[in-house]
């Protein structure tokens, strides 16, 4: 034992390179997943303990509270699958909320405030220990606090449905435990008992105003029955007066995955690269466990002639490389245990809930530890060629088994000599660099995946929200119907005016509850991935995500159900979009009045001559100002600080992992080098002796490393063009993305590509310095 | 009257090793004669390798001077180093030293590749008179690890020689050889000189030295023996190999 732990020394001391390399290589990954894994860990952990505190049921009903009926709840109680319920009040702003003065599209609703009410510190990184709320104060979401307008001691107005104004100053944002995610566009603000009640009063004694600025919900929590589970519970409601009557279903999950829908895409995106380095890795020692073999073969001959038996010889090789991987697995994680602190704080900007930043040190040692014995069973199968060394033939000098696996018959030529000795010392040894290729194949896929990961979550493209320079909000006086005549009395002020429309309802189609869009303008409605738009009554589109669930496809029907109408529709295409996690479906307005529903739920007004805008306002406010406000368009504070942030985390995401990758090819061609500069050493020097220049050499050396990275990145470039839209869809089908809509252009793969071996290039010019230490002499035997 | 190819002029060349100086040469002059086959002996650690590395611009001198062409290689540029190692000088290893991934066709015409002053052709061409002289045509194609130590010696030789160089430099050519193979190399070496091709060789062989124009003896850094040779004739081996004993007898060898 004590001499294969000297020989283990021996060996750790001798290729110092590549067991740091290891180390290094092995501690990114773990830095990488660590972080993932432990972001995912406490935030699903928060959200399950938020959720047991506010008793949030398996599925949540919304729905008006004035449709909410004492037969309905009745129901509930009946049925075998309802464990229990619980039902929430909330006031839903219809009107826009003014801030300091500027009005902000921004949704608002109103909750009465608990005493458990969890209020940030000035530092958000804990709460208050004083959350009482005064009349006249509000807590706002944390989401909220991305708009930079809404902070502490701000003035937040908006009218009621009486009329009257109502004024709040901002004393603090809280932290809203169900609806806090940014992916949520309900913005839930806590008032005072007093100043809830009275809005309350002022919903009803007003509810039969033309003008709705306030409307009354109902959250009911319905818990299901054990062994039942949320779309068992969600179709055993179906036909419920409840559900029918219902604004919006949603299940747990459905909000969970609200929470953790960008964590989710890193974490599909993160195990496809632990994936990837890991292979990358494999690689590597595989390479490194060659060369070593190849240039220890006289070592290995004389100890097996000494005596040591295959098997002991392989434990060395194994135990080197298990110290090394555990040591990088360490370091990894105690790296990442200051930098999760600083990194899952971040995500808070998205989830606007307070989580711990513990990194979940066991389950990441775990996945450290398969890892591990993936790499054991892999060293042991490239250590087998030890088992082919005879003591005889090693110690007399007969390496050819082992010395050169292969040769290619590319000539050497004088012109350009320099590219063939390259061509030749990479068909020589074929197998190691074939290794190399693979690395960089593997890293400029993922590079060229996570380009067009960012190109399709782009924020500008996925949150555009107007068509207009007139943003109207409708309080009752546009409808489908009517929606023409406005137009109309629009085009009076400026004859090219045109309006757009976009009306939103929840249907139960075939027993599933979605939303269903519908659009007045061509250019508004979705873009198709496959079939057509829908032109009559009873034809609807619906996303890949919703078909699947259904399991419906082009041309098949079903049964769409709205309040009490039900209809048959048949799926004339498929669409994307990233609302609802892609579960939506698409029709034209003339289906959605067949089903009885006439709403507009958002609606802007285009013109043709800018400078009528004013006018324009003025005449909708006169004609139409009770039921329709017209504004100029803005973009919203919130949205757009919310595209910042989304913008920066991918960014930094993008940027991370061009870094994590970079370092890593930079890591493993410093590995290859330095083992091929020990192993040429001799050539080196003869070529020096022959009359080469120490900078030829380098160029040389250099340009053979960036030849197989080349190489390798046509072969990722192929990879990736062949099959990083499957691998990428099934990432950001998570997000309701079932296709890639970002332009592959050879900049795509050529970006990623030059950066690798420029990489490679430039280490293993770096490496090639070495040369300039080869001393002739070193050939001359004294 | 020869013509002088190359002189050392008061060298000097020194090591520091662990903080303490060793000091190879000490002060040697030498003029090495164009057509001359000069070998240099001496016992070990006597300088003759650091001798040939510097005479050989492969290693710079601490002080003195090595002229070639009335140029001090000590000044020259690793450049213009490179450039004399592949068009001027041509050099022979003890252990060959053969570029392992490359046939031994190819191990001859890259350094004729190097040399710009001539076509891709006339490489060829003379690597195909070379590998005929030195008797290794059969095996041109050969990888060196699946050659003889004299095979590879002898394409060592047809390296060094592809640019028909001013001087050939030969570091213990026969030392890793066995009798046969070194008679072999030998017998080239002795035919390259006496086609005119001047060699610089250092040896502790005997049957090597008699092959030698010219001695060179060296001890403490120094020439300090200096024997002139007619020819080299098979026929007068015996009697050459007489007079060269007795000559380093009396040099105390």
């Amino acid at each position: 034992m004590k001499s294969i732990f000297r020989l283990i020394r021996a060996h750790i001391r001798h290729g110092k390179d590549a067991f740091f390399g290891i180390i290094l290589l092995m501690s990114l990954i773990t830095f990488s997943f660590s972080g993932t894994v432990s972001n995912d860990d406490v935030l699903r952990a928060e959200i399950e303990k938020n959720f047991a505190e506010e008793n949030v049921g398996d599925l949540i009903v919304m729905i008006y509270e004035d449709d909410l009926s004492d037969d309905m709840l009745a129901s509930l109680d009946k049925s075998s699958s309802v464990a229990g319920y619980g039902v929430k009040q909330s006031i839903f702003l219809r009107s826009r909320p003014v801030v300091d003065g500027a009005e902000e599209d921004i949704i608002l609703s109103f909750t009465r405030r608990s005493d458990d009410v969890c209020v940030f510190n000035d530092s958000f990184d804990g709460f208050r220990a004083d959350n009482d709320l005064k009349p006249g104060e509000i807590f706002l979401p944390y989401k909220l606090k991305m708009n930079s307008r809404m902070k502490e001691g701000a003035v937040l107005s908006f009218r009621t449905s009486s009329g009257s104004e109502e004024r709040y100053t901002v004393k603090g944002f809280y932290e809203d435990k169900i609806f806090g995610a940014t992916t949520i566009t309900d913005n839930y603000c806590v008032l005072s008992e007093e100043d809830y009640d009275r809005l309350i009063s002022d919903c009803t004694d007003h509810e039969d105003s033309p003008v709705l600025l306030m409307i009354v919900y109902s959250e009911v929590h319905i818990h299901a029955a054990d062994g039942i589970d949320a779309s068992e519970l969600r179709r055993d409601l179906t036909d419920s007066a409840l559900i029918k009557s219902a604004r919006a279903v949603l299940s747990r999950q459905n909000i969970i995955d609200l929470f953790e829908m960008y964590s989710n895409t890193g974490t599909r995106g993160m195990a496809a690269f632990t994936m990837i380095l890991l292979a990358a890795i494999l690689i590597t020692i595989h390479n490194s466990i060659s060369a070593a073999v190849e240039m220890e073969y006289t070592d290995l001959g004389i100890l097996r002639a000494l005596g040591f038996s295959v098997g002991r010889i392989r434990l060395v090789y194994a135990a080197e490389y298990v110290l090394a991987l555990a040591a990088g697995s360490v370091l990894g994680l105690l790296v990442s245990i200051p930098v999760c602190a600083v990194l899952i704080r971040k995500w808070m900007n998205l989830t606007g809930i307070l989580t711990g930043t513990d990194v979940s040190v066991m389950k990441c040692a775990g996945m450290s530890l398969v890892m591990i014995l993936v790499c054991i069973g892999f060293i042991f199968a490239a250590t087998a060629k030890i088992s082919r060394i005879s003591p005889v033939r090693a110690i007399s000098g007969g390496r050819d088994e082992v010395h050169f696996d292969s040769r290619l018959n590319c000539r050497i030529r004088k012109h350009p000599l320099s590219l063939s000795l390259v061509l030749r010392q990479l068909s020589t040894n074929r197998r190691s660099y074939t290794g190399t290729a693979l690395i960089v194949a593997m890293l400029v896929y993922f590079l060229v995946s996570i380009t067009l990961i960012t190109a399709n979550l782009d924020p500008d493209k996925l949150f555009t929200t107007s068509k207009g320079e007139i943003n109207l909000l409708n309080t009752g006086g546009l409808s489908i119907d009517n929606a023409g005549e406005f137009e109309e009395a629009a085009r009076e002020v400026d004859s090219g005016a045109s309006l757009y429309t976009r009306s939103i309802r929840r249907m139960m189609i075939d027993g599933q509850f979605v939303p269903v869009h519908a659009f007045r303008r061509e250019e508004d409605k979705y873009d198709l991935l496959d079939g057509r738009q829908p032109e009559y009554d009873n034809e609807l589109i619906v996303t890949k995500n919703l078909a699947e669930d259904l399991g419906k496809a082009i041309g098949d029907t079903v049964t769409v159900s709205c309040q009490d109408r039900t209809e048959e529709f048949i799926i004339t295409g498929y669409f994307q979009t990233v609302f609802e996690f892609g579960l939506v479906s698409m029709m034209t307005e003339e289906g959605m009045q067949k089903l009885g529903c006439n709403d507009v739920e958002s609606a802007q007004l285009k013109l043709s001559d800018t400078s009528k805008t004013q006018e324009m306002i003025d005449m909708i406010t006169s004609r139409f100002g009770d039921s329709i406000s017209a504004s100029e368009y803005k973009e919203s504070g919130t949205m757009l600080n919310y595209r910042k942030i989304v913008t920066i985390l991918m960014n930094s995401s993008i940027y991370t992992m061009y870094t994590v990758i970079l370092i890593f090819a930079a890591v493993v061609v410093v590995m290859l080098c330095r083992r091929s500069f020990v192993r040429e050493r001799t050539d080196i020097g003869i070529f020096k002796a022959l009359g080469t220049t120490s900078g030829s050499l380098r160029r040389q050396f250099a340009l053979r490393f960036a030849a197989v990275a080349l190489a390798g990145s046509l072969l990722g470039g192929t990879l990736s063009a062949l099959w990083a839209r499957k691998m990428i869809t099934f990432m950001l089908k998570i997000v309701g993305l079932t296709d890639l809509k970002a332009e592959i252009s050879p900049m795509t793969f050529a970006f990623p590509a030059a950066a690798v071996c420029l990489c490679f290039f430039a280490f293993a010019y770096a490496v090639s310095g070495k040369i300039k230490s080869v001393d002739v002499r070193e050939l001359i035997t004294e | 009257m020869k013509k002088t190819i190359l002189s050392a002029k008061e060298v000097y060349k020194s090591f520091a090793h662990n903080g303490r100086q060793t000091h190879i040469l000490t002060g040697m002059n030498a003029d090495i004669y164009e057509g001359d086959l000069t070998v240099i002996m001496g016992a070990s650690g006597s300088g003759k390798s650091t001798t040939l590395y510097v005479l050989s611009g492969m290693d710079r001198a601490t002080g003195g001077l090595v002229l070639y062409n009335g140029e001090d290689l000590a000044k020259m540029s690793e450049k213009k180093l490179s450039a004399l190692r592949h068009s001027d000088f041509g050099f022979v290893f003890q252990q060959m030293h053969l570029v392992s991934n490359l046939s031994l066709y190819e191990n001859i015409t890259v350094p004729g590749y190097l040399n710009k002053s001539r076509s891709a052709a006339e490489t060829e061409k003379r690597a195909e008179e070379l590998l005929e002289k030195m008797g290794i045509k059969d095996i041109r194609d050969h990888l060196p690890s699946q050659c003889s130590g004299g095979e590879q010696q002898r394409c060592a030789i047809a390296r060094a020689v592809i640019n028909e160089p001013k001087l050939l430099f030969a570091d213990e050519p026969t030392g890793a050889l066995n009798r046969k193979n070194t008679t072999e190399v030998l017998d080239l070496l002795t035919d390259l000189n006496r086609g005119g091709q001047s060699i610089l060789m250092v040896t502790h062989d005997i049957r090597a030295a008699c092959r030698a124009s010219r001695i060179l003896y060296i001890e403490d850094g120094r020439i300090i023996g200096d024997l002139d040779l007619a020819m080299y004739d098979e026929k007068d081996e015996k009697s050459r190999e007489a007079q060269v004993n007795a000559w380093l007898t009396s040099l105390e060898w």
